[in-house]
């Protein structure tokens, strides 16, 4: 007997058994893992000698045979308490969940593992991904771990940098000639028509679930304490109905007594219609046929967990907010010069809109508050490299350098 | 009259116990679903189109690869030898 209960639709709440479904065939709804919550006999000092990776979570992970977890070593990143940058911004309590330290540079690490692990406990020859350029280098990475075949579905316009890093590890990359929701599409007809795993959409039941351990790390890390507040920036979406799911499920077993937080969803204009759909109080996602920001990792026209994102907001108090390019890039240097942290474009959108948060009054100094920065920086220095001041240049001489010292 | 052929997500074909690929004559989407409906079963509408009569948000319909949110809904009008894929709508990670 295994620790999965059952998959539950999360619109018509139809069970069923933890087998290769990706949606309710009764009503098209995503599918939500459920376990056997009273046998999990997680205390606080459980935890003390549990592998510093996300797999120290592994009984709320949906694998049931452990020697098919595939691990590289992600997760269980650090949490850094803010100083500087919270005093830049007025903030007091203001923590960094700092993913861009994973084996492959971005959050993506955790549900990539999980993906793959239970492509490997379905059996699968083959995996893959529909991928803005993070999860590419991520399912990658497990796949040649694993010995699996890896097929990346990328849009056009992808990092150059994101390219490359997926490439190493040796999978076959197909660019599609659309955005990133075609690139999606197509995944989806290869995933079905040559079974392949393609890990965020015919396995994703259980690939969302390796993002929740986001949220069980933060809890740990502030000493199994729910923090007041949580920035994260949205694409799909996925990443904050998980981190959500995760809270909820270690208040069902009793390690944290409200799993209460107030979450604010961070886009990029442009590519934003998750925000778009806060701000006029609609329950439904318009989509964006051609995304343009800079946060391409976020450019997702289409969010799949969209309108799951606006209720959580909603119920839990929360804001939206779109930046400019503009603001994401000064978002990133402000991250990297107050906290020596290089994010992707993403982390600017995150710091971008917590810094219209606390402009518009819609924070408190004392919250805690954690902003979630998910790709490292490297990722997409050619898209930044335009903002950046060029380098000053000096002859060899003492003279020269004394001229810029003294600026 | 456009013959347009269909494809159903496997999950959903083998809960309806028809073929993925079908073959069908209408002259747009919402014809379309009518069609399918009498073919796979009036349930299939339930899981297609919601309370307002509008596409389920958690459903996906692409004509030739377009994806038909973009082109006039389940007005979108078909041409023979059209090709629709029906997916659930999951995009993202």
């Amino acid at each position: 007997m295994g620790k999965i209960s059952h998959l539950e639709c999360r619109e018509c709440h139809t069970h069923y058994p933890a087998e290769r479904l990706y949606f309710c065939p009764k009503c098209f709804g995503p599918l939500d893992v459920r376990y056997k919550y009273d046998e999990v006999k997680w205390t606080r000092s459980f935890f003390q000698n549990a592998p510093r990776n996300l797999w120290r979570y592994f009984d709320l992970l949906p694998i049931e045979d452990e020697s098919k977890v595939v691990d590289i070593g992600a997760g269980f990143t650090p949490l850094i308490k803010a100083t500087r940058l919270g005093k830049a911004l007025g903030l007091k309590n203001l923590y960094i969940k700092n993913d861009t330290v994973n084996p492959t540079f971005s959050f993506k690490d955790r549900p990539a593992g999980v993906g793959v692990s239970k492509a490997l406990e379905f059996g699968l020859k083959s995996v893959g991904c529909a991928s803005t350029g993070n999860l590419a280098a991520a399912t990658a990475a497990y796949a040649a771990k694993a010995g699996l075949r890896c097929y990346i579905f990328i849009p056009k316009g992808v990092e150059p940098e994101k390219i490359a890093h997926a490439l190493i590890y040796s999978p076959t990359v197909i660019e599609v000639n659309g955005s990133y929701d075609t690139a999606n599409r197509i995944a989806a007809q290869a995933a079905e028509a040559y079974d392949i795993g393609v890990v965020n959409i015919n396995l994703r039941t259980y690939y969302v679930e390796g993002s929740k351990t986001l949220g069980f790390e933060i809890v740990e890390q502030l000493g199994w304490q729910t923090p007041d507040h949580i920035v994260t920036p949205v694409g799909s979406g996925a990443m904050l109905h998980a981190i959500s799911k995760g809270l909820e499920e270690l208040e069902q077993i009793g390690l944290i007594k409200s799993s209460k937080v107030k979450f604010t969803a961070a886009q990029g204009e442009g590519c934003a219609p998750i925000v778009e759909a806060f701000r006029k109080g609609s329950d439904t996602i318009e989509p964006v046929e051609q995304p343009k920001t800079l946060a391409k990792s976020l450019a997702i026209g289409e969010p799949g967990d969209g309108i799951y994102v606006l209720r959580k907001l909603r119920e839990s108090g929360g804001c939206a907010e779109d930046v400019s390019d503009l603001e994401i890039v000064e978002g990133i240097r402000l991250l990297a010069k107050t906290e020596g942290i290089f994010s992707e474009p993403a982390g600017g959108v995150v710091i971008g809109a917590l810094k219209r948060l606390v402009e518009d009054g819609k924070v408190d100094s004392d919250e805690t508050i954690i902003c979630l920065i998910t790709g490292s920086g490297l990722k997409a220095t050619d898209s930044l490299t335009p903002y950046l001041p060029k380098p000053l240049t000096a002859e060899p001489e003492l003279e020269q350098i004394a001229q810029i010292i003294a600026r | 009259m456009a013959e347009v052929t269909v494809t159903l997500p496997a999950p959903l074909a083998s809960a309806l116990g028809v073929n993925r690929e079908l073959k069908i004559q209408v002259q747009n989407l919402r014809e379309l679903i009518r069609a399918l409906a009498e073919k796979c079963g009036e349930e299939l509408v339930q899981k297609l189109i919601d309370q307002k009569g509008e596409l389920r948000s958690t459903v996906n319909i692409y004509v030739n690869g377009r994806n038909v949110r973009f082109t006039g809904g389940l007005e979108t009008p078909l041409s023979e030898g059209d090709k629709i894929t029906i997916l659930p709508a999951v995009a993202g990670g």
